[in-house]
């Protein structure tokens, strides 16, 4: 199982090959979309990316934003399986 | 079979971001510098798919003087937003342009990878049937059926026509395809009503099918259609060049559907390949659905680029379909 610090390396490396830059700040508190850090093209690789890192699958019928898996700490919670997609689809 | 020449049509009606940022909240800059369109056409009220293909056609006409509208054996039209669900575009557009009755006439149904399907058609059909001259035309305008808006799709499509001449005797060669179909993702790019599951008829039925006007527009999976493209192109790209045994490095140009800058941009990243290599011709246009291949086709044509080169060029879209190929210029 995923720890939350291999989770969060996970999303610094999605983040910058999305973002291209070397250093990117983020914390369990930030919010990727509300902060401006992911425009509406950028969440399209950044899921990807991950998705391909981690094997975890984010439904393409389900509305990310909506549902907020931008914020890190509901990703990261994702991503250690400490909550499964349907958690997010309620 | 080989691609003698390509001519384009697009509508004087002419869209820009500004307009597009008004009609549905956008960000305009956005819209230039990441999906990389600054205007596009869209057909006005009255005019339709004859008329856009009929202009693409007469400029085909006008600058190939050799080609004999009386030796033309087959017209094909790729569209999915016919003027009419009956009869078939072709047909009526062969009349419009006084082509024999001897033509052979039919329309193809697919979306962004409709060219460069239709291009394999017309090369086995005018084989088969010992035809030396054909015309391929593509006009899908989904201004026809967007909801102004809908950012999604109404900032990322526009209008086109094109016309290509497909001669037995000379002209760039079309080499072996490479296509898939994957019908699990059909939803992510439709308009659900219109077809017979849901016909128009049933809006004014009583107590049955009342839908609402927005189901005969488009609707767009942007994610998902995303994730399709990089995950089944750089596939089909690898099969088409082993079919025509080609390497990566063979290939002069590869032409990409337009479907987005930001898009063509990530999938030749992923595949590594180098910018000049993979150009980007939508700015003035938008995604013009089967049009965005041969568009490029023409102009590259005109720039005189394509002399001795390797193209590559792969659709990809509606269905979910994809198809690539290779187009070989000569010295023409």
């Amino acid at each position: 199982m995923m720890t939350q610090l291999e989770a969060m390396d996970y999303i610094a490396i999605a983040l910058r090959k999305v973002i291209k830059k070397d250093k990117i700040e983020f914390s369990l508190n930030t919010d990727l979309v509300l902060e401006k850090i992911l425009d509406s093209l950028d969440r399209l690789v950044f899921l990807l990316e991950l998705s391909e890192m981690t094997g975890k699958e984010f439904p393409e019928d389900m509305d990310i934003v909506k549902v907020g898996l931008f914020k890190v700490f509901n990703l990261v919670d994702y991503l250690t399986d400490r909550k499964n997609i349907s958690d997010f689809r309620a | 079979m080989n691609i003698r020449n390509v001519a384009i049509a697009l509508p004087a009606n002419k869209i820009d971001n500004k307009l597009i940022a008004e009609w549905t909240g956008g960000d305009e800059n956005f819209i230039k510098n990441k999906i990389g369109i600054e205007t596009r056409s869209f057909l006005g009220a009255n005019e339709s798919v004859i008329d856009l293909s009929r202009q693409a056609c007469a400029n085909l006409f006008n600058n190939n003087p050799d080609l004999d509208k009386d030796k033309v054996g087959l017209l094909i039209v790729v569209t999915q937003n016919p003027d009419y669900k009956i009869p078939h575009s072709s047909a009526i557009l062969q009349n419009i342009l006084s082509l024999s009755v001897n033509t052979a006439c039919f329309d193809i149904n697919l979306g962004c990878s409709g060219y460069v399907y239709a291009l394999s058609v017309a090369k086995a059909f005018m084989l088969a049937e010992n035809i030396k001259d054909g015309i391929l035309v593509t006009c899908d305008p989904y201004s026809k059926v967007m909801g102004r808006t809908d950012y999604d799709t109404v900032s990322v499509f526009g209008d086109a026509a094109t016309a290509t001449w497909l001669s037995a005797e000379q002209g760039a060669t079309i080499g072996y395809l490479d296509f898939g179909t994957d019908g699990s993702g059909a939803n992510h790019l439709m308009v659900k009503a219109g077809g017979s599951a849901y016909p128009i008829t049933g809006i004014w039925s009583e107590n049955q099918n009342i839908y609402c006007v927005d189901d005969f527009h488009v609707k767009m999976n942007g994610r998902a259609i995303f994730n399709f493209i990089m995950k089944r192109i750089p596939g089909s790209v690898a099969s088409c060049l082993q079919k025509n045994g080609l390497s990566l490095s063979d290939v002069d140009y590869y032409f990409f559907h337009q479907a987005s800058k930001y898009l063509i941009e990530n999938l030749r990243q992923k595949m590594d390949l180098e910018e000049d290599k993979v150009p980007i011709e939508m700015i003035d246009c938008a995604n013009t659905v089967s049009s965005s291949i041969p568009i490029m086709l023409h102009r590259f044509m005109l720039r005189a680029k394509l002399t001795h080169k390797t193209v590559l060029i792969s659709g990809f879209g509606v269905g979910l379909s994809w198809a690539t190929n290779i187009i070989k210029f000569g010295g023409e």
